[in-house]
């Protein structure tokens, strides 16, 4: 019984450990945290150099790398590609920058914005997807009335019925073997949704980590392996269908590097990716008639990379700012919690145990926790006991938490 | 003699277990009509897309069933027992007084699990008939932590009644609301996929929780 | 086994309220046993103690030479006790508990239990919780004469019963004390009943252990005095007198020492008193007498 108490006792305490190192540091958060926005940043065609807006005690300050200030007007005329609509409505669109004409339904076809995020990459997908008609002879694309698996073939599910679809099926896997498709596929990248213009398929990662490309032309398959650089294995491939036709998307490896998937032979064409986290930052790619611009964005920082049409790197930006954690406000909380825990994160849709441990010198704090104990323990009876021991042990590893857990729930000896 | 042990806890519970089964069985009729009703008045292939991209859970509403279910056979359990501390009687009994609460606590676990069982094994076998493999596997992942969340929901509900203490009935209620929130966060399908093990664990060694208090019961602690 | 339990040294604190210090009584093999207090006194505790759900600040408490806060369950088999109020399952009815509790004991004696039952007027289904506070009782009572143990622990078998039913009760409990080597431990507040019954006692009141030994003992040597005198002031508790009352100017003082030494002892203190006679008493007057009224 003895035995059967004790051990219920430490089921217990760690439990109030657990939830204390949950519910206190978001407590915490909760009444003391601000926000700190990250700045947008662009890059003017007009000035050749870096300009942002900032978010400052709830007003928005346009800024340039040297601190000076623009109006929200000077401001749009410095960035006309992304600002056209309100150039447009004040007449002042320039006629040409560079020396290019500027033509409205040209600028909107070259005009790309795409995000991603790591919520987008880090999460369970169930691996069923809709294959639809890229040939529908119609204007409008629709919504075939089948889901597609691929196991140890590929299967085409009538949702109506449930049913494999046997003779569609067999088309397609034969396709896929044809083309050296080693089965089960690991990865499926697409854009399952009918409204863009057109539709890519998918890019399906085979159990060999070969890339392959699957279209369904008048309900005939079209794959296609895609050659990849060498070293290179696909993390994941954000497909976006854009009348522009440059590439079908933008790939993330799995060490971290960029590239666009091109529609010109299947290249790759490398993208800057110095810094680059994929499993914590945010990856915006923006495109107009002249650069590419890419930024990440990390929690306290944002680097942004522009291009020219060819790929060639010809400016970089770094903006840093100060959060919670370089305030005192965050100090204190890195001194007082030992760690914190959460079971969600910004960064994924995965539920696990995400512990943060504190990086100063919370061992002081433990440590005082720690004597109040011994002092508490010292008051009740001259020798310690081999229980009361382990609890001085949690307390010097947990600190507060450990601290209110021992107490909470004393020995009953 | 643990056969009659059974039997006295059978003579508590059985009406809740035939209540509990009974609403079990109307949350699955509730569930599959309004999923036929679903299916037959939208675009199947919208639907599915919902589930597969839109995070759509169609047996949303059993979310908190485990856990309601495994608090009310705990009260069916050991409120008769706390009462007038008629626990003593059962302790008083001559055996091995931490066998006696194991065995209380087997006991109940069995007759959720085989709750559990039923409403799992129904969903599935629904589930299937309609979707594939990949969505009623998805769907399965997402039940697990639901029908734990409702064995963590009996271990804490008998400990909170055994305990005699109202602060440390107070410590543990608030502990357990804060634990079983671990087990229904809301999340997309597959979400818990990694941490389903390490809760299975915590979920079996809970068993034990129960022991402390039955301990400060039996040594009338305060 | 002499004795069946054994109580050395007893002490044991609420928090920092002492209920006991250094209690120390035996309880003998076969003999009938009764711990009488008022309510308050530590009844409630010591039974707990006795029953194995209070283990003691410190001191000792042995049943059959075992700790009783953790007593092996073979032993517990030899020991059945009844919880104040006859506390039972209430949702089984005569028939389901009996056959529950059967399965426990060895000797089980379902004749006993039956013969019980019959005097009562209850359905075979009827559920405990649907019964009298005295038919409840009774099943109770059933059950652990079935049980057949060794040692008998009735915290407060009164409780709550009206006089047929106590008596029901006493003379089940009488029968079953006659057998061989069994052991009975009352504790009650009501009194009269037990005349007659008990063999040993110990009795208690707000400040501890007031009373302790055979209640043949206590009955002849403690005595009751009456007299009339004006001097109330001088009567206070002393070495001679344990309690007194004073109603207008007869007083009451109760002793265990005898007449003589008594008058002579009031005389020393310097009163003036007639009409001093010796009050016969019974149990209950006796108990009075040792823990006074209020």
């Amino acid at each position: 019984m003895i035995f059967s108490a004790k051990l219920s006792r430490y089921l217990i305490v760690l439990s109030i450990i657990l939830v204390a190192s949950v519910i206190f540091p978001e407590f915490y958060s909760m009444t003391f945290s601000h926000s700190f926005s990250s700045p947008h940043v662009y890059y003017s065609p007009v000035k050749k150099i870096f300009v942002k807006t900032v978010s400052y005690k709830r007003e928005i300050k346009r800024l340039d790398s040297k601190g000076n200030e623009y109006t929200r007007e000077e401001f749009e005329r410095l960035t006309p590609l992304f600002s056209y609509r309100q150039l447009l409505y004040r007449n002042e669109m320039p006629d040409s920058i560079d020396g290019i004409p500027i033509d409205i339904s040209l600028m909107r076809l070259n005009n790309i914005f795409i995000t991603i995020k790591p919520t987008d990459v880090y999460r369970y997908t169930i691996p069923l997807n809709p294959l639809i008609e890229s040939e529908p002879g119609r204007p409008d694309l629709q919504m075939p009335d089948d889901f597609f698996r691929i196991t140890d073939k590929i299967e085409f599910i009538q949702c109506y019925s449930n049913k494999v679809k046997v003779k569609l099926s067999k088309l397609f896997n034969d396709a896929l073997v044809n083309c050296g498709f080693n089965f089960p596929a690991k990865k499926f990248f697409g854009n399952p949704s009918t409204r863009k213009p057109f539709d890519e398929g998918f890019f399906i990662v085979d159990n060999n980590n070969n890339l392959f490309h699957m279209k369904r032309v008048k309900n005939k398959p079209y794959v296609k392996k895609v050659i990849l650089p060498e070293g290179i294995k696909i993390e994941f491939i954000k497909v976006m269908e854009m009348n522009l036709k440059e590439f079908y998307g933008i790939v993330i490896t799995e060490d971290n590097r960029l590239f666009l998937l091109m529609y010109d032979g299947y290249k790759f064409v490398e993208l800057p990716s110095k810094g680059f986290d994929r499993k914590k930052m945010k990856l915006v790619f923006m495109g107009n008639q002249f650069y590419r611009i890419i930024s990440f964005f990390a929690k306290n920082s944002v680097a942004t990379f522009v291009t020219d049409r060819n790929y060639k790197l010809i400016a970089e930006n770094m903006e840093k700012w100060k959060t919670d954690e370089d305030f005192t406000v965050g100090k204190i909380a890195d001194f007082i919690f030992p760690f914190k825990l959460e079971f969600t994160d910004v960064y994924n849709k995965y539920v696990n145990f995400n512990f943060t441990f504190s990086n100063s010198s919370f061992w002081i704090i433990n440590l005082l926790f720690l004597f109040l104990l011994l002092f508490y323990f010292k008051r009740k009876r001259k020798n310690f006991t081999v229980s009361q021991s382990v609890d001085l042990i949690i307390v010097l590893l947990t600190g507060f938490y450990g601290f209110i857990a021992v107490l909470l729930i004393k020995d009953d000896d | 003699m643990y056969r009659a042990l059974a039997y006295k806890e059978w003579l508590k519970i059985r009406w809740f277990t035939v209540g509990a089964v009974g609403i079990e069985i109307l949350a699955l009729l509730y569930i599959f009509t309004n999923l036929r009703a679903i299916l037959e008045f939208n675009n199947v292939i919208a639907v599915w897309s919902s589930i597969v991209y839109k995070n759509y859970m169609f047996f949303n509403s059993v979310k908190y069933l485990p856990l309601a279910i495994g608090i009310t056979i705990s009260v069916a359990q050991y409120l008769p027992e706390v009462i007038d501390k008629k626990l003593k009687l059962t302790l008083h009994l001559p055996l091995e007084e931490s066998r006696v609460l194991l065995f209380l606590n087997l006991f109940g676990t069995m007759i959720l699990s085989v709750l559990n069982l039923l409403l799992v094994t129904v969903l599935i076998i629904g589930t299937s008939m309609v979707f594939p493999a990949e969505i009623v596997w998805a769907e399965f992942i997402t039940l697990i932590p639901w029908v734990l969340a409702g064995y963590l929901g009996y271990f804490f509900t008998s400990s909170i009644l055994i305990e005699p203490s109202w602060q440390r009935k107070t410590v543990m209620a608030i502990v357990g609301f804060f634990m079983i929130n671990i087990y229904l966060v809301d999340a997309i399908y597959g979400a818990y996929i990694g941490i389903i093990i390490p809760l299975l664990i915590i979920t079996l060694l809970y068993n034990y929780l129960h022991m402390l208090p039955g301990f400060r019961f039996k040594r009338g602690l305060k | 086994m002499e004795n069946v339990v054994e109580v050395k040294n007893l002490t044991h604190y609420y928090g920092n309220k002492k209920v006991h210090e250094n209690l120390n009584f035996n309880i003998k093999n076969g003999s009938i046993f009764g711990l009488l207090g008022k309510n308050g006194t530590g009844k409630t505790t010591t039974i707990n103690i006795l029953n194995g759900f209070l283990k003691p600040t410190s001191g000792k408490c042995l049943i059959f030479g075992e700790d009783s806060y953790r007593i092996s369950p073979k032993t517990k088999a030899r020991i059945g006790f009844l919880i104040e109020g006859h506390i039972q399952y209430s949702f089984m009815n005569i028939i389901q508990i009996e056959k529950y509790y059967s399965k426990f004991y060895s000797n089980w004696k379902r004749d006993i239990y039956y013969e019980l039952m019959s005097k009562l007027k209850v359905q075979e289904n009827q559920k405990l919780s649907k019964m009298s506070c005295g038919q409840r009782s009774q099943v109770a009572l059933g059950l652990l004469l079935a049980q057949d143990p060794d040692l008998l622990i009735l915290d407060d078998y009164s409780m709550g019963l009206d006089a047929g039913y106590r008596r029901l009760f006493l003379d089940f409990l009488k029968e079953y004390g006659k057998g061989e080597n069994k052991t009975i431990f009352i504790t009650s507040h009501i009194i009269q009943d037990l005349d007659g019954f008990l063999d040993d006692c110990v009795i208690l009141d707000y400040n501890g252990v007031v009373l302790q030994m055979p209640i043949e003992e206590f009955k002849t040597k403690f005595k009751m005095y009456r007299f009339n005198s004006d001097q109330q002031e001088l009567i206070s508790k002393d070495k001679v007198i344990n309690n007194f009352e004073i109603i207008k100017n007869k007083i009451t003082v109760y002793s265990f020492e005898d007449a003589d030494k008594v008058q002579k002892h009031l005389r020393d203190k310097g009163m003036v008193f007639n009409n001093f006679q010796n009050i016969p008493m019974d149990l209950e007057d006796a108990f009075i007498g040792i823990t006074g009224k209020y």
